[in-house]
């Protein structure tokens, strides 16, 4: 039995759809990600599992039971809110007190949670502070001992780190990840950074306007993306439309409209004629010494060349006006790899992930 | 010169606490001059009139004879009671302000505004043609048969404080209202979340949120009740007797300016006691 299930949930405002058809199932303990770009519904979509919202159609399932009907405060779930929501007139011990005083626990037991949960975000000896006296990382971690302190049934994260800067923000997705993982806490974590997702997640909801486009772990999302929307919204990528000329040794020839011919492992369900598009991660292609004899060889010159630390990204015209994007490890001196020279590469069929067009939502 | 202590602190309130600058404070100078010299030292004179004349009788007598003391007493109940039904009354309406969907947002500040923006002169003068022996209310019943001899609502405490609060009522309303607005409706959201019901919420998460404003609010209001003139001598007919009541009756019927000035300076020294109370009360969310 999953732990959150969501049946066909709809939402809409007036004129605006925020939710259309939402589908999705958390098992006990599972980390799972909403990703999508602003204003596709994430939002709205965990208002509605906390019980903030209240959906037009489908239902909301938590361990089995229909919550449909059941306010917030009786739904049991931790919420951390973007921007915190601490209450600013208590102190850090009483607003992590406030769910349990909620909940009638006697005084000896409230003091002996808010210290373990206190401990559990390394926030000891702060019970006496006003929110308004903490860093942005501390009021954090205390939104986060609040949610927890009552163990509920589930974890909500409302882009939680939003508001950090970037050491702070990694930080604290790795102290999220442990705790979440050593109190086992089903979480549905919403986010708009998809390198946050990837990092954090058992799986991943990609949404895109109102619709989850594609579930699937991190890996998958980003290697095999169902569609073009979540094969361009998730990393950085190379997408070339064109249509399969034919299929010979199990490999799938590509022709795109630019009149390139592209090389790809075959798979289920995709025969000659089909559109398609075909995507490779700037990763993929491997660097060749010239030769365009064997199959997905490319040269062409690079017209940008962006030195980013671990990585180079190298912007190439293909002969044809083709532009491809390449990023390989960074170089420790600038060699012939800089604007104007040539770069010649390789893709293995297996780096070249062919999406159907039909399948693929405008 | 009750009414300026009030202001001045609603609009230390508005604009933060803030340190000003210099140049800030040579910006209020004109103002501070104008204040001290047109204000403040004819006040001052007005207070101190039997000093100048070399006495400290009337002070005696205006802290010690029993019927100031009742009157003063009387006057810090009616502005208790004022304080009181502007934030039962007021409360809710800067609630409604503060959630009603935009065209109700502009009718219901229209009609806070309206009586705000009209003389209190006529206000109080409207309330005698509603209440009065032969007003809207005993003709109505009259006819109808309800009663046979009008009923008497004028010149009674009740008619003053109904008079006052809604005098004084958008004084609570505004720096409540100003304060409501800016809550975070995700604390709301929170402590709902976290367990609470309704009424929980609103106890300790809302109210204590408005608290600064309705501090200020009934500051406000307290202070200008507490020297209240119009209202109670038309409504109160003489039968209600305020201190400011009082201190007219001095200067315009007894023509004693003495005593006049000494009961002045009790009225504002109760008042700057009550206000360094609230004021004290207030400390509390400094922290916040
Ligand atoms: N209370 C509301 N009234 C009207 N429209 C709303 C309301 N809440 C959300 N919407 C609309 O619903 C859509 C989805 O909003 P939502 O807040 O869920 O987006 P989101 O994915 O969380 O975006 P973001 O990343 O910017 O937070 C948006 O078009 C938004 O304008
Ligand atoms: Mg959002």
């Amino acid at each position: 039995m999953s732990d959150l299930s969501l049946k066909g949930i709809a939402k809409h405002f007036g004129d605006v759809v925020a939710l259309e058809h939402v589908d999705l199932e958390l098992a006990r303990g599972e980390f799972t990600t909403i990703l999508g770009p602003s204003g596709s519904g994430k939002t709205t979509m965990l208002r509605i599992v906390a019980g903030f919202e209240h959906q037009d159609a489908g239902q909301v399932l938590v361990r089995g039971k229909d919550v449909t009907q059941l306010a917030p405060a009786k739904r049991n779930m931790g919420m951390v809110f973007q921007n915190y929501a601490l209450f600013p007139h208590m102190t850090v011990a009483e607003n992590v007190a406030f769910p349990l005083r909620m909940r009638r626990t006697g005084r000896a037991e409230i003091r002996e949670r808010v210290g373990w949960s206190l401990d559990t975000v390394a926030l000891g000896g702060y019970e006496e502070r006003y929110p308004s006296q903490l860093s942005g990382g501390q009021q954090q971690r205390v939104a986060l001992a609040r949610a927890i302190v009552f163990d509920p049934e589930l974890l909500l994260l409302d882009e939680p780190f939003g508001a950090l800067d970037r050491k702070l923000r990694e930080q604290m997705q790795l102290e999220v990840k442990r705790l979440q993982r050593r109190l086992n806490l089903t979480t549905l974590f919403v986010t708009h950074d998809q390198e946050e997702a990837l990092i954090l997640s058992d799986s991943i909801a990609v949404m895109n306007a109102g619709r989850i486009e594609q579930l699937g772990t991190p890996r998958a999302v980003y290697a095999e993306p169902a569609s073009r929307f979540v094969a361009d919204f998730i990393g950085e990528s190379n997408l070339f439309q064109g249509r399969v000329r034919a299929i010979t040794n199990g490999l799938l020839v590509i022709e795109t409209e630019a009149g390139h011919t592209l090389h790809a492992r075959a798979r289920d369900g995709l025969v000659e004629g089909h559109s398609v598009s075909a995507l490779v991660r700037p990763e993929r292609p491997q660097p060749t010494d010239g030769g365009l004899s064997g199959i997905n060889d490319f040269e062409g010159e690079i017209i940008e060349a962006v030195y980013m630390g671990e990585s180079e990204k190298y912007r190439v015209a293909l002969d044809g006006g083709l532009e491809f994007l390449v990023r390989w490890p960074g170089q420790g001196e600038a060699r012939t790899r800089s604007e104007g020279g040539r770069l010649a590469f390789s893709i293995s069929p297996d780096d070249l992930h062919v999406i159907a067009v039909d399948g693929s939502k405008k | 010169m009750t009414a300026s202590a009030g202001l001045a602190a609603s609009f230390r309130y508005t604009f933060g606490r803030g340190n000003p600058n210099r140049r800030q404070v040579l910006l209020g100078l004109p103002t501070v001059l104008f204040l001290l010299f047109l204000f403040a030292i004819p006040v001052a004179r007005f207070m101190l009139l039997p000093i100048a004349d070399g006495t400290i009788e009337p002070y005696v007598k205006a802290l010690t004879g029993e019927l100031f003391l009742l009157v003063i007493w009387n006057t810090f109940k009616i502005a208790a009671y004022v304080t009181l039904f502007s934030f039962l009354l007021g409360y809710p309406v800067a609630y409604f302000l503060t959630v009603a969907p935009p065209v109700w947002r502009l009718i219901g500040f229209f009609c806070v505004l309206i009586p705000f923006w009209t003389s209190i002169l006529v206000r109080t003068y409207a309330w005698l043609v509603i209440l009065g022996r032969r007003g809207i209310i005993n003709e109505t019943l009259l006819s109808a048969g309800i009663i046979e001899t009008p009923l008497a609502m004028l010149h009674s405490t009740p008619a003053v404080l109904l008079g006052m609060v809604h005098v004084l009522m958008p004084f609570f309303i505004f720096p409540v209202y100003s304060v409501m607005q800016r809550i975070d409706t995700n604390l709301i959201s929170a402590a709902r979340g976290l367990g609470a019901p309704d009424w929980r919420v609103f106890l300790s998460v809302y109210l204590p949120l408005t608290l600064p404003g309705v501090l200020s609010g009934a500051t406000l209001v307290f202070i200008l009740s507490m020297g209240f003139f119009i209202t109670p001598a038309l409504l109160g007919g003489g039968r209600v007797t305020m201190i400011s009541v009082l201190i007219e009756q001095y200067v315009n019927t007894f023509l004693d300016w003495q005593f006049a000035g000494a009961l002045s300076a009790v009225l504002l020294a109760v008042t700057l006691i009550a206000y360094g109370l609230m004021k004290w009360a207030m400390k509390g969310d400094k922290k916040w």
